[in-house]
């Protein structure tokens, strides 16, 4: 130290990087380094011995000079930051700014020294941060920019949910009037063009459906809003679901699927049925979709098992084209599909197999693929399920006897043998299986011969040279009524088909792939002569749910669209229910406060009160605590539900309405009311007359077999409601049982076209009631008469008339013998002119019906017909009968009104 | 000597009461100057004031706070030398900076302005507190300027950073072990145009030799007796 000297020091300072002033204690400079010379543009001569804020006045009372005199007074130092010092020192910076201003940006330190004699001097440094400064604001501008782009992105992907939950509603108003209109339309009377027409619209809507739920699905995923259920199902369910939707695409392309379940698997599962059911939809659809021919197996294996869980592995495997390893790599990628060209032969969103994954993912499995191009692919997936309850037998023989009972499989393929063979020893069945129909025959007739006969018999209806029929009938023929086995027909074309092909051929029950395990093996009890519901199992799902212990209860529909509340009520009211409808929020308000509902179905966006507004008010008062409340929305996105039950409603269904659903969700709400349990506030009803209709009664008792028809198809065509089938029967009986007469005659007056309008709507009768070949003579006759022509005649009419006959004595030997009692009491008529008192009820009754234009108008024409028969009138009541048929109920009201005056009624 | 500095360091209640006093004193004109500077007003309150040996200092810190930690630190040596750390918890010093600068655009890290800021902010409180000690005692102080310190607790009050910060200064003979620390909670309250009012806490510990805290005892009997 001792050997520097002060000008070193004062050089050394000179060149140092930042600007230095030494002040005393007055203020007065004693030191201004070149630093400082060149950021003030003033020498030090300028500037020495002169107090600091006479040079830069602005400085004072400033942070800088607080700073000053504490450094001064109390030797404390202080940083001055470049943000927080409004007032720098006015310096200049070497390099040009943007803003065109050239002040440095500076940080200052402002500290107290001594010196030898101990006297305070006040030391300031200054730093250029000019540089940092720029960079800085830089930046900060950048992440400004960045946060405005975030926040756009943000508010753009917001947006679009609320954009997509628009449009879902936006969509499925009109999808619901679109699915709802044609599910109401099929259950009336179509001749087969229409009926083909309206199931086509049918099931595009709801194919179109399935595609913005995908969308939406997908929406929820990356929304993260996408929840997984807990609720307890049946896996036969879920299997049974599957089947139903995927069954009718493989018949179309010749596919054989089967389903097989493992025994160790447990039926009663805890989890989410739909999601499941979802996953396994898309994946057989695609196997469906990608495979030309061959086989489809969806099986389930047990992989862990433990006391509340169950680790399940499900598989669809099919042979179709396959795919290749790169193909596989982009496979569970939102929007991608294995083939991306556009030449694509297949369609779809390509979100299917996104969602799966991410289904499995939240049921705790994982999904994969194994595939080789052209040899087919194998989805895989896992899932964690509860168990409801620990019992792992699924089928329990009802008796001992049963158990190691012979029984014979006939099936050409492989795949389909061994999975029945397995299901059917899952029963405890001893089973034999062979691959034809000679086979079978050997194998029967070598167990006859071993005295040891088979009980049963499974034919497959396809199979090579000897078909399952003909394998059947040469069986009855060869053995004596008492060892014949109970033949049971496995095919996985429709029923209608088969039951046709295999007429008289004295098969015992048919099943149709994929067989569903419960269905097989309630079908099996019943070949063996037990007791089981079997029937409600082989027909087509109808509502899916008996809404018997709740017919009659009073719903309030709460809708504003004018075509939804029509679909919502006449879907109630088929099913026996009272509608009465609010038209919004406050509506249904006043409505529950003045009369008594059993529940209230609640659309939630309406004029005047929403749902949410309406039912929160009506769980406001206590009387209406219980009251089922049921949202009913278009709005299928995630939270709606939570939304709904947090204003205290019960459940969420979604529109467009699933009939099934909403019957299901009723039934659980509904308290069934005790019989003879009087309203006590009645309510007008929308059903016109309920009093006049014939009774509707699920115990209609209907034929155990009719000549000519499948009762089971005819079934099926209305839904599996027997009233209404009864119906039928009863329209086809009174009104056409002449038919053929009918016809001759107008082909006699050379009327072709009113021939052709009568055999047109006979044949869509037909084919309602289940009687296939009348169907196809009509549908024959009627292609001919509409060419206008009468060739070939000779040919077509006996067969239809002999199938007409066979029908209606069929007909008419059930009205006859099963129900006299409700037939009208034919021999009470009397043959002369009936008076005015007995014909008046059947008259205002028919008035009643024309005017609701339903046909059910034809009951009573036919009773009128029988009162007045061999009257002139009689005429006139056929002509009016006519135009009932064909719907034309104008004219028939016309009809009627003469026939009124002239009978004088 | 070695007899007395055997005994537990104590200061007794009034001593805390009048040292708290003192403290406050100097943090309500910290307060008025950063109003000032930051154009808003800004509340400093001293909750707690505890007299602990330094490891203890640590494990306070310690467990309040596991990530990094950023402080500004000041030197004073003299007849009374020590360190005076102010203790801001990582993110809250972001926040504290944001708000008394009306920032609102998020960064991850402080830029070196922000720092600088917070270095700017934590000389004004540092010096509220030795300004204290200034004008209440009869010795004289040197004082280091204000540095910018980040890390983890255990790095900042890392006693041989400071030791070799103080090390000509410091008694020879003198065991880590004696060193004691004040370690004082202290909340900044900040108030937003909304009104909303942002609360953060940091810790001012200050650093002394036991020779220093017999000083600061022996000024503390000296103020209390004249009263």
């Amino acid at each position: 130290m001792a050997d520097l000297d002060n000008s070193l020091l004062a050089n050394a300072l000179d060149v140092s990087a930042v600007g230095t002033i030494i002040l005393d204690e007055k203020h007065d400079v004693v030191f201004w380094n070149k630093w400082m010379q060149k950021a003030t543009r003033l020498p030090s001569d300028d500037v020495l011995g002169r107090s600091l804020f006479t040079i830069f006045q602005e400085l004072k009372q400033s942070r800088i000079h607080k700073a000053i005199d504490n450094a001064l007074s109390s030797g404390l130092p202080t940083t001055l930051s470049h943000r927080l010092t409004p007032t720098p020192f006015p310096l200049y910076t070497a390099s040009e700014r943007a803003e065109g201003s050239p002040r440095m940006d500076q940080m200052v330190q402002i500290k107290a020294i001594r010196n030898d004699d101990g006297n305070r001097y006040c030391c300031i440094q200054i730093q250029d941060i000019t540089v940092t400064v720029s960079r800085e604001h830089l930046l900060r501008n950048q992440a400004r920019e960045l946060q405005a782009a975030k926040e756009i992105a943000q508010n753009a992907n917001q947006a679009k949910s609320d954009f997509l939950a628009n449009m879902s509603h936006e969509i499925r108003t009109p999808m619901n009037a679109i699915i709802g209109m044609a599910h109401l339309a099929l259950k009336t009377q179509l001749d087969s063009r229409q009926a083909d027409y309206v199931s086509k619209i049918h099931s595009s809507a709801l194919a179109l459906l399935g595609i913005i739920n995908d969308i939406l699905d997908f929406s929820k995923i990356e929304a993260g809003k996408l929840t997984i259920e807990s609720v307890p199902f049946h896996l036969d369910d879920v299997l049974n679901d599957v089947a139903n939707l995927i069954a009718m695409k493989a018949e179309e392309k010749g596919l054989e699927v089967s389903f097989h379940v493992d025994t160790g698997v447990p039926m009663h599962l805890v989890g989410d049925p739909l999601r499941l059911g979802q996953i396994l939809i898309n994946l057989a659809n695609n196997a469906v979709k990608f495979t030309e021919k061959g086989n489809i197996v969806l099986s389930i294996h047990l992989l862990k098992e433990a006391e509340y869980q169950v680790e399940l592995h499900f598989k669809v495997q099919d042979t179709g084209i396959g795919l290749t390893e790169e193909q596989q790599g982009r496979l569970f990628q939102a929007f991608s599909q294995a083939d991306s060209s556009t030449t694509r032969k297949f369609g779809g969103t390509g979100l299917g197999l996104t969602i799966c994954k991410r289904l499995v993912e939240m049921m705790g499995g994982t999904i994969w693929v194994e595939s080789q191009p052209n040899q087919g692919s194998t989805f895989h997936f896992t899932s964690l399920l509860a168990r409801k309850d620990t019992s792992r037998r699924r089928f329990r023989l009802p008796s001992k006897e049963y158990v190691g009972v012979p029984v014979l499989v006939a099936d050409d393929n492989p795949v389909a043998r061994e999975i029945l063979q397995k299901s059917l020893e899952s029963f405890s069945f001893q089973v034999t299986a062979v691959a034809s129909g000679e086979e079978a025959i050997f194998e029967l007739e070598r167990a006859a011969r071993e005295k040891h006969p088979f009980k049963m018999v499974f034919l497959d209806w396809k199979m090579g040279e000897m078909d399952g029929v003909r394998t059947a009938q040469e069986i009855n023929r060869r053995f004596p009524e008492l060892n014949l086995p109970k033949i049971i027909m496995v095919t996985a074309y429709s029923r209608e088909d088969v039951a046709l092909a295999a007429d008289n051929a004295g098969i015992d029950v048919f099943l149709t792939k994929p067989v569903n395990l419960s269905v097989m093996f309630e079908s099996v009890l019943s070949a063996l002569g037990q007791n089981t519901k079997r029937a409600d199992h082989t027909l087509p799902r109808g509502s899916g749910c008996d809404l018997g212990p709740i017919r009659g209860a009073n719903i309030l529909l709460v809708e504003d669209n004018e075509i939804n509340q029509q679909v919502a009520r006449e879907l109630l009211e088929d099913e026996g229910l009272h509608v009465h409808i609010a038209n919004n929020g406050q509506e249904a308000v006043n409505c529950v406060r003045a009369h008594t509902y059993d529940a209230v179905l609640m659309d939630l966006q309406m004029p005047v009160m929403d749902g949410f507004t309406a039912s929160r008010t009506i769980r406001s008062d206590p009387q209406f605590a219980d009251l089922p409340i049921i949202a009913m929305t278009a709005n299928a996105m995630a939270g709606d539900r939570e939304k709904c039950l947090l204003v205290g409603m019960n459940e969420h269904v979604s529109k467009p309405i699933h009939p099934p659903t909403l019957f299901e969700t009723l039934r659980r709400f509904i308290k069934p009311r005790p019989v003879g349990d009087a309203d006590p506030k009645p309510l007008r009803t929308t059903t016109p007359a309920p009093n006049l209709k014939p009774e509707h009664r699920d115990d209609t008792p209907l034929p155990d077999q009719l000549d000519g028809v499948d009762i089971q198809v005819g079934l099926g065509n209305v839904n599996g409601k027997k009233p209404l089938y009864y119906k039928i029967l009863k329209n086809i009986y009174s009104g056409h049982r002449h038919i053929t007469r009918s016809i001759q005659e107008a082909l006699d007056k050379g009327d072709h076209a009113a021939a052709h309008r009568l055999a047109h709507t006979f044949k869509g009768m037909a084919g309602t009631m289940g009687a296939k070949t009348l169907q196809e003579t009509a549908q024959r006759l009627e292609t001919m008469l509409k060419s206008n022509s009468t060739e070939g005649i000779a040919e077509l009419w006996p067969p239809f008339s002999q199938e007409v006959e066979r029908v209606m004595s069929g007909l008419e030997h059930y009205f006859a013998t099963v129900i006299p009692a409700k037939s009208p009491p034919r021999n009470t008529i009397p043959r002369n002119m009936p008076t005015k008192e007995q014909l008046q009820p059947v008259f205002s009754q028919l008035r009643q019906l024309l005017e609701d234009g339903d046909s059910d108008a034809l009951l009573l024409v036919a009773q009128a017909k029988e009162m007045l028969s061999g009257q002139p009138i009689h005429a006139d009541l056929e002509k009016m009968e006519v135009q009932i048929d064909d719907y034309e109920f104008e004219t028939a009201q016309r009809i009627f009104k003469e026939i009124t005056v002239h009978l004088a009624i | 000597m070695h007899g007395e500095r055997k005994k537990m360091f104590r200061l007794s209640e009034l001593e805390e009461d009048a040292l708290k006093e003192f403290f406050n004193m100097g943090l309500g004109m910290a307060a008025d100057s950063l109003s000032q500077m930051v154009q808003n007003e800004v509340l400093l309150t001293l909750p707690k004031l505890k007299v602990v040996p330094y490891e203890e200092a640590t494990h306070m810190l310690m467990e309040s706070q596991e990530e990094k930690l950023v402080a500004v630190r000041q030197n004073f040596k003299g007849e009374l030398t020590g360190t005076a750390l102010l203790i801001f918890p990582g993110n809250e010093s972001l926040e504290l900076v944001r708000t008394l600068l009306h920032e609102d655009i998020p960064l991850e890290v402080l830029t070196e302005l922000e720092q600088e800021t917070l270095l700017d902010v934590g000389n004004v409180i540092l010096n509220a507190f030795l300004e204290s000690f200034t004008q209440m005692m009869s010795v004289e102080f040197e004082f280091e300027s204000a540095e910018f310190l980040k890390g983890s607790s255990r790095f900042l009050l890392d006693i041989s950073s400071h030791l070799a910060a103080q090390k000509q200064s410091l008694m020879e003979g003198v065991n880590e072990d004696d060193e004691r620390a004040f370690v004082l909670m202290m909340d900044f309250k900040t108030s937003d145009e909304e009104d909303t009012q942002h609360t953060l806490s940091g810790f001012v510990v200050l650093l002394f030799s036991q020779q220093a805290m017999y000083i600061l005892k022996r000024e503390l009997e000296v103020i209390l007796s004249n009263l």
